[in-house]
């Protein structure tokens, strides 16, 4: 065991100062290959967008396949209330898009509960009109639509190594399967390792 | 790696709206998922901000005792594998802690008052690995039965919770893979590590028992946790799958079910068979009853490891809390000395 978890420690009475308010929250999404749509991974705490992406490279990047990433911070999304049916696309409203407006990313969510997925764009003077627009076009078969203005968004370079290519079966409930497998069959019967493995997570194997 | 904490309703339901909690009732008994935005009970809010909290410092606490084996893993392989897992556990907490924040908390203080010891993580974690065993077994039994009990939890009412424990679950199973595969190669090695793998389970098998918490109050069905969805099933019923789960598989490994004495850290000082931990007639698999005065003498603080946990994870505080600084814009000075 190392030296510091060895020794005794002493602390003083009390903790020290607060350090809260040096970070603000970001939203994260990943792409599973080049071209896939981008989708909601989780948020995370970050001093700046930029160290959000390296944080978000190294937490969100390595547990599964993944990309591409993007960033963007908690207070640059604006939603729609998540509906307890499919939104109304009759709601929003359309209009012509114009090349000096903003470009807006959205994302909808299929069902309550479901991940938001990266839907198309619209392009939108303002959060509301692009809000409208997106519901309009993209609300149909969906509970709640979320724009995020493209400029505002921190992207991974196309073609940046996120998901490391080396052997990674030792991080990979799969990189186990076969070994475990056969060690069960040299001490128990065929029908008491199936059903032991009921209880496994089994799309993760 | 954890099982959430049972939430604590001490807040009247009957304090709020009737008719808004009538339909948010309605509303989880449809199946709907509850989202940040919806109104909630406050019970509601503060039992999944408990929950959700318990469960967060359980991943950080739980990644002290497997930390201290890195350095001590007996190939490049399990190295690898225990980095990852660890790794895996501190995230798992900063996401949970992100799920605590939405319901009214912030993460300052809550990192404060697990240091503090004015939150709690769960108990298992209070129990020493003096053995590269020990790691093995939390990883098949105490990952197991996290697995049992959180894949319930992904079954619940209230969305980022559930949408979090889709993501955990994931790297749980490679936790669990990975310490099956651990206790397998033990068990199938020489006999010192048969003998040390026995060693370990007789100090695991119990907490593991203990893992779902205590047996269930009657009527806990209708509860407040249960009828809202921030649990499930119930603790024996957990109990009773996982005990039902890994005894016959212990058994066909060669391990032997006991039942342990523990001194006051945690070692087994006297031990005897298990007389109960056999199958019935219907296939279910008895235990003996664990040591329940020990149960509540660990979680109000009075463990093996408690004390030593709860001193590193503040130790850890201390120590980064010039990169906060250093974060936040504000002056710094040197890191304390080690």
């Amino acid at each position: 065991m190392s030296k510091i978890r060895q020794r005794d420690f002493t602390f003083a009475d009390e903790l020290p100062p607060r350090t809260d308010g040096g970070t603000r929250s970001y939203v994260v999404y990943t792409a599973r290959k080049d071209g896939a749509p981008h989708r909601y991974a989780g948020y995370l705490n970050a001093p700046d967008i930029a160290l959000a992406t390296e944080y978000a490279c190294e937490h969100y990047g390595q547990d599964e396949a993944c990309t591409g990433i993007w960033v963007h911070l908690a207070d640059d999304l604006t939603e729609t209330p998540c509906a307890e049916e499919s939104i109304d696309p009759g709601t929003g409203c359309d209009g012509e898009d114009s090349d000096s407006d903003s470009e807006w990313v959205v994302f909808t969510q299929k069902r309550r509960g479901d991940i938001h997925i990266e839907t198309g764009t619209v392009r939108a003077p303002d959060s509301a009109a692009a809000l409208s627009r997106a519901v309009s076009r993209h609300g149909a078969g969906t509970v709640q639509v979320r724009v995020v203005p493209m400029e505002r968004i921190e992207s991974t370079e196309p073609g940046q190594l996120i998901w490391r290519t080396h052997d990674q079966s030792y991080r990979l409930a799969r990189g186990y399967s076969k070994s475990v497998r056969a060690k069960w069959a040299a001490v128990r019967k065929n029908e008491d390792i199936e059903e032991y493995r009921k209880d496994d997570i089994e799309n993760h194997f | 790696m954890s099982g959430a904490a049972n939430p604590v309703m001490n807040l009247d339901p009957a304090q709020e709206d009737p008719a808004k909690l009538a339909e948010f009732e309605s509303r989880i008994a449809a199946g709907v998922l509850i989202e940040p935005g919806d109104w909630m009970p406050q019970a509601y809010r503060v039992g999944m901000l408990r929950m959700a909290e318990h469960h967060a410092n359980s991943e950080i606490v739980g990644a002290l005792p497997e930390g201290e084996w890195i350095t001590r893993a007996p190939s490049l392989r399990r190295k690898l594998a225990l980095t990852a897992k660890v790794q895996d556990e501190i995230g798992h907490g900063q996401m949970l802690y992100r799920v605590s924040q939405d319901l009214g908390k912030s993460r300052e203080d809550m990192l404060r008052d697990l240091c503090t010891g004015k939150t709690k993580y769960h108990n298992c974690f209070n129990y020493p690995a003096p053995t590269w065993a020990d790691i093995a077994m939390i990883q098949w039994l105490i990952d197991g039965a996290a697995i049992m009990n959180q894949k319930t939890l992904a079954d619940g009412a209230y969305g980022p919770y559930v949408r979090t424990m889709h993501r955990i679950n994931m790297e749980e199973a490679f936790h669990f893979k990975s310490g099956e595969d651990m206790v397998l190669s033990l068990m199938s090695g020489t006999r010192k590590q048969k003998a040390m793998a026995q060693e370990a389970f007789d100090r695991w098998w119990g907490p593991s028992i203990m893992f779902f918490g205590p047996h269930d109050k009657p009527g806990c069905e209708q509860m407040a946790p249960m009828r809202w969805r921030m649990k499930v099933e119930t603790n024996d019923s957990l109990r009773r799958r996982f005990v039902n789960r890994f005894a016959p598989a212990a058994t066909d490994l060669g391990l032997v079910i006991h039942v342990c004495e523990k001194d006051e850290q945690g070692l087994v000082t006297d031990k005897r068979v298990d007389e109960l931990c056999v199958p019935d007639e219907n296939g279910n698999w008895g235990v003996t009853d664990p040591n329940w005065d020990e149960f509540f003498r660990v979680i109000r603080g009075n463990g093996p490891c408690n004390a030593h946990r709860l001193a590193l994870r503040r130790f850890s505080y201390e120590q980064g809390g010039w990169v906060r600084r250093a974060i936040a814009g504000g002056e710094t000075i040197l890191p304390p000395a080690a």
